[in-house]
């Protein structure tokens, strides 16, 4: 029964939701700086353009590491959306403590990050996967103090399955105080697991040109670019799980599933593309400082019953 | 070229971007004359892009060498150094023939031109 869920939902559907996801992100891009935009098909065509592409290893690296490091961060982010879709569709698939195991395997796409970065061997992908470790530990604290939120408000369940009937009995928690706090901490870092400006300060174009990517050609940056864009579904889909009640794929809550989904997207691309890069200083201060102080506050409202 | 991907002209409609790095690239642009000290390095850097890999010419001194013919300092096209798939002509050229360029580079390598 899993390996149907990993199979067609887990990796087919999600990557093609996910490259459907960055074709409007681009397009999106494209319109508000008054250009005409990419055509539909062109991320599918960037995949298998790349996976026929050469692969170069430069001489400093270690090769094992190198190869390897895209392959574990696409690996979680399959089990991630697999373990997503089957919550989703049926509450029965369940197990105790599949949340903290999400969050896990959410931190392990950065993790690949870095030892690809700093197994390649370029100065320069050292500082972007430096940057991404320093980024990492910024995010971590506030995502998991927001995902406290929905814990608290299903009763102190660990289990997706309850958090999603809970919101079925109450309302989605975005309609609480609290929920809605946690929420726009969510967003903030969402923008910044999927490395967007303004956090895309690990892979900078402009300084140090794509960063920890550099050195990866080929297939290697097409398995990344497969994990960026699927990412750019499961993390949304994670936050519908948890804040606004889950997609519904029948009748038509289809349509308010996508929207749902299209109005975190819109959300997502319209902060890219109205922000600078911040520094990474800027960046540790202000997921420590205002964006941890939102969080805390969400999980006392969430303690009081707010 | 830089006009390319400005709203005007806007070279994404067709898919392209600009890449950071050549180990990303598919198409190496070459906008200028080769001269003694450059041409070592642009073979370096057509040596590292992952193949398969294109070449377009940019601009009249890349095509011909230009003004810089005589020189004592370009003794070689080009074309002698590295293979170049397309040329675009004019000094400098339009982006509307760079885009032009770029169209029937695509059609080149889908083969039906």
């Amino acid at each position: 029964m899993y390996v149907i869920y990993l199979i067609v939902f887990g990796f087919i559907l999600t990557a093609v939701l996910g490259l459907i996801a960055s074709w409007i992100d681009r397009k999106v891009t494209a319109r508000l700086q008054y250009r005409k935009g990419p055509p539909f098909l062109q991320p599918f065509i960037d995949i298998i353009k790349l996976m026929g592409k050469e692969t170069l290893i430069p001489r400093g690296a270690s090769k094992a590491i190198f190869i390897i490091a895209p392959v574990i961060g696409f690996g979680s982010v399959v089990i991630v959306s697999t373990l997503l879709w089957a919550n989703n569709s049926n509450l029965f698939n369940s197990f105790l403590g599949d949340i903290i195991v999400i969050v896990y395997l959410l931190a392990i796409p950065s993790i690949s990050i870095m030892i690809g970065g700093f197994a390649s061997g370029n100065p320069l992908a050292r500082v972007g996967a430096s940057r991404e470790m320093k980024l990492l530990l910024g995010y971590e604290l506030p995502f998991v103090l927001a995902i406290l939120v929905p814990i608290i408000k299903s009763g102190f369940s660990l289990r997706l399955s309850e958090i999603l009937t809970t919101q079925t009995q109450t309302g989605a928690f975005a309609g609480y105080a609290s929920g809605i706090l946690a929420l726009i901490v969510c967003i903030a870092v969402m923008q910044a697991k999927l490395g967007l400006i303004p956090f895309d300060i690990p892979e900078a174009e402009t300084e140090i040109m794509s960063g920890w990517m550099i050195e990866y050609s080929g297939t290697g940056l097409a398995i990344f670019r497969l994990m960026k864009n699927m990412l750019l579904f499961t993390l949304p889909f994670f936050l519908i799980i948890l804040f606004l009640g889950g997609l519904r794929l029948s009748g038509i809550g289809i349509l308010y599933s996508v929207l749902k989904y299209v109005v975190l997207l819109v959300i997502i691309v319209v902060i890219r593309n109205t922000n600078p890069r911040l520094r990474i200083d800027q960046a540790m201060r202000f997921f420590w400082g205002p964006v941890t102080g939102v969080a805390v506050i969400a999980v006392i409202l969430a303690l009081l019953g707010k | 070229m830089l006009d390319c991907l400005t709203p005007r002209f806007d070279i994404e409609r067709f898919g392209m971007l600009l890449a950071p790095s050549i180990k990303h690239a598919d198409v190496l642009l070459v906008t200028g004359s080769c001269n003694r000290k450059s041409a070592i390095r642009l073979k370096r850097l057509y040596e590292q892009a992952p193949k398969p890999c294109v070449v377009v010419a940019i601009g009249e001194c890349s095509l011909s060498r230009g003004m810089f013919i005589h020189s004592y300092n370009c003794p070689i096209p080009l074309d002698k150094i590295i293979p170049v798939d397309a040329y675009i002509p004019g000094c400098p050229p339009k982006p509307e023939a760079i885009i032009s360029g770029a169209v029937k580079l695509i059609q080149k390598l889908k083969g039906t031109l």
